[in-house]
């Protein structure tokens, strides 16, 4: 395996070459702390995120306690966040405008409002089957799933272990009794038939519509997707408090389970620039890889050590994959150590640990992404000092032309896979900067970054075939 | 055919690069076993020789032949370089400098371990096994450069001036070395060097090249004998002005066989030089023009090198 020990020569002369690692580590971290010290602080006075509301929601019905209650989830949201506010402050996070869809898409070009939510029509239904999976979970986790279904009324005591008494209401474990129910639980078990409620496999997905590479809807997607994940557990934790009142201390029967409360969202405060600009300054630093790949392979034309390794058995393959392999978990180091000086620095992560793991991921991509770019910069270079120099010329414009550090203008050039293509995304480090953005900043999951991932990788393939042929031609076939 | 006794032959070897000739048609057959020195100023075209024999470079016209067969389809662990310039990873030991050269050619582990060792010890590198590149010597490191080229056990070695900038001892200690591999471990070697002692002292064979043209090609014995016979009388004058005036003059004396002025000085290759030393100066001194120093030596390859590219190799 010649790959591996060419990519242990790498690691071992980038760990040994001192004032290098320095450079690539420590030129970003210093980015990170000037950005961090001048767009980390608040940015003055808290003002409403103009956003529109589109609640398509067609409600549900909702059966507890012999009665029945109409319920629309998406006003109750909506409404939620109209009120909302600022922490510790009067000012209401959200100026909802009123307008229609065409309307709103108008405005969302124009940049008048930061995004547009979009609240599906079975959105209420969803929620439905929600508070039923949860209520089940609960008296299951309490009575067992065996008596799920059963006909309770026709049970033999004397065969069973578990055992239902209808007309007494009392539920019987080895002919002892062990707790009274009450005649009615589940919302499905209008007018009285003593079954737990059935999940209903429905799934809503509330969008929340926006340009990437804008400031504003960064902010607003990130807000409101934390408002929406707590507005679940708020309702998830409101039916489960109520449903585990049967098995416990007795509990007066609730009127209603689903209710909201308006209360300031945590962190809102000091939601910065900075917040945005962070993965901007990982993506300039895996852009630096540019410049460090190209040199290293420039050396290594220029001192002769390529020439010594093409007279022997080493093919194309081993060079650039042992090239790539320490490249890589430099790329690795750098998204790690500079999301540690990002928190350090003030920076709001949201998400937890799997964030950081999809992050490294995204990370991994576009660090071979620029490995790829600096192979094709030293199939052009003709000294290490010249791949420097072209190196910082490509990657230091770049980081600006893929929106590291600032919001891009819109370049519309047509629409792809429903989603509108600007003319920098055929870069891969603009997607990597979107999907570390979502992820770290707005606590996006792996699915909502499918689309940026995807692309990266397409690209990425593009560039690294293409970086491979014109360093292959120009630099490792007999002259 | 070719005779299998030679195991590098080149036919019509040329290399062009636009209108410039590196190489012209050059011919030659390396016997096995031979240490086979390649002599050449610089530009002569010796490197550029070497890089498409050994499969770097592709000939504008010609072929290069090992043991007969094309040296694209030859196994690569069948010559080792040593490159002209220091080519060794400054960022490794020396023990992982060659380790890695070893695992690139295949070297199974225990061989490459054992290859090693043998090898440090052999050029006097023991103590700097795990030392990095950057902080030896340039001797040592010439001495690691070589290493590189051999733990694979090539059959045909090629040293692109090996001892360039070593002092007289490492390349003493780098002579023995190179002697031992031809003479007690069979390996054919190809030397291109400018040290004309160290071409003289260790090659079986010398081709002599210049403007990428083969001049000659024999044992050094037979050079010296057949091309630039007698001995080098070298006469510096107080007025360099007039070396002119005094090749003229010694071209028209009898018995001469050359007269070339070199560095400055007045060089008169003649057989019995000593007896005709006292009427050359005699004559100079006649056309009022004052000598300052006057020696007298044997005639080295060096001279001959000089009678057939009319210069000196360090120009």
């Amino acid at each position: 395996m010649k790959f591996v020990s060419i990519a242990t020569k790498g690691i071992k002369e980038t760990v040994r070459d001192r004032k290098g690692l320095a450079m690539l580590l420590v030129f970003p971290m210093a980015f990170m702390l000037v950005f961090g010290f001048a767009f980390g602080g608040t940015e003055g006075e808290n003002t409403p995120h103009e956003i529109a509301v589109l609640n398509y929601d067609t409600g549900t019905v909702l059966y507890h306690n012999n009665t029945t209650e109409q319920m629309n989830f998406g006003n109750n949201f909506t409404q939620l966040l109209e009120e909302l506010k600022y922490e510790d402050s009067d000012v209401h996070l959200f100026h909802l405008n009123n307008v229609s869809e065409e309307k709103a898409e108008d405005m969302l070009s124009d940049r008048d409002i930061a995004c547009i939510v979009i609240i599906p029509a079975n959105f209420s239904n969803a929620m439905r089957a929600m508070i039923n999976n949860t209520i089940r979970t609960e008296i299951t986790s309490n009575v067992g799933e065996m008596i799920v279904g059963m006909n309770v009324t026709g049970w033999n005591a004397t065969t069973g272990t578990y055992y239902y008494d209808i007309e007494n209401n009392t539920l019987y474990l080895d002919g002892e009794p062990v707790n009274t129910i009450t005649t009615s639980f589940g919302f499905e078990s209008y007018p009285a038939n003593y079954s737990l409620p059935v999940v209903e496999n429905i799934t809503a997905e509330l969008i929340i519509k926006g340009d990437t590479g804008y400031i504003g809807f960064g902010m607003a997607q990130g807000i409101i997707s934390g408002i929406l994940e707590q507005y679940e557990n708020e309702v998830r934790s409101k039916a489960k408090e109520e449903v585990s009142g049967y098995f416990g201390a007795a509990k007066q029967i609730p009127n209603n389970f689903v209710y909201s409360k308006v209360k300031g969202i945590a962190g809102t405060e000091s939601f910065t620039t900075f917040d945005y600009q962070a993965p901007g300054i990982i993506v300039f630093a895996l852009l630096l890889l540019v410049v460090g790949v190209a040199s290293t392979l420039a050396g290594e034309v220029a001192h002769g050590t390529l020439e010594r390794l093409k007279i022997t058995k080493m093919k194309s393959f081993d060079l650039l994959l042992g090239t790539l392999i320490p490249w890589a978990l430099i790329a690795i180091a750098q998204v790690f150590i500079l999301f540690l000086v990002a928190i350090a620095m003030g920076y709001h992560w949201q998400g937890g640990i799997t964030t950081i793991a999809l992050a490294i991921m995204i990370g991994i991509i576009g660090g071979i992404s620029s490995i790829s770019l600096g192979l094709l910069v030293a199939a052009f270079s003709k000294s290490e000092k010249h791949a420097e120099n072209l190196g910082m010329i490509v990657a230091v414009p770049m980081s600006f032309i893929v929106g590291a550090f600032f919001p891009l203008p819109r370049a519309v050039i047509g629409e792809f896979f429903g989603r509108t293509f600007q003319a920098y995304d055929v870069l891969p480090w603009a997607h990597t900067v979107n999907a570390l953005r979502s992820v770290l900043t707005f606590g996006s999951g792996l699915g909502d970054v499918v689309y940026d991932i995807a692309m990266m990788l397409v690209l990425t393939v593009i560039l690294f075939v293409l970086g491979v042929i014109c360093f292959s031609k120009t630099r490792l076939r007999a002259e | 055919m070719t005779d299998i006794e030679y195991v590098i032959e080149t036919q019509d070897l040329t290399k062009k690069y636009n209108s410039f000739l590196a190489v012209d048609d050059l011919n030659l057959r390396i016997k096995k076993g031979e240490v086979f020195g390649f002599l050449g100023p610089n530009g002569a075209g010796k490197t550029t020789s070497i890089k498409m024999m050994v499969g770097l470079l592709k000939p504008t016209k010609g072929r290069v032949l090992i043991e007969g067969e094309e040296i694209k389809s030859v196994e690569k662990g069948k010559i080792g370089v040593c490159p002209q310039d220091l080519v060794i990873w400054d960022g490794l030991t020396c023990e992982e400098n060659i380790a890695l050269i070893g695992d690139m050619y295949e070297v199974p582990g225990n061989v490459l371990k054992e290859g090693i060792k043998q090898l440090l010890r052999d050029l006097i590198l023991s103590d700097k096994t795990k030392i990095l590149a950057s902080q030896l010597s340039g001797g040592m490191k010439r001495r690691l450069n070589l290493a590189m080229a051999l733990i694979h056990e090539p059959e045909i070695v090629v040293l692109d001036e090996p001892s360039a900038g070593l002092d007289p001892q490492s390349r003493l200690v780098l002579w023995d070395y190179i002697h031992s591999l031809s003479k007690e471990k069979g390996k054919t070697i190809i030397l291109t060097t400018h040290l004309m002692e160290e071409a003289d002292r260790l090659s079986d064979r010398i081709a002599i090249m210049d403007h990428g043209k083969l001049l000659v090609l024999d044992t050094p014995e037979s050079l010296k004998k057949k091309i630039g016979r007698g001995d080098v009388v070298e006469i510096q004058l107080s007025n360099p002005e007039m070396n002119d005036k005094v090749v003229s003059l010694m071209r028209s004396m009898e018995g001469i066989e050359e007269v070339k002025e070199i560095k400055g000085k007045v060089n008169v290759r003649a057989l019995d030089a000593v007896s005709k030393l006292s009427g050359m100066i005699r004559s100079i001194e006649k056309m009022g023009i004052n000598i300052v120093d006057t020696s007298i030596r044997r005639n080295t390859l060096e001279d001959v090198f000089i009678h057939l590219t009319g210069r000196g190799l360090r120009e």
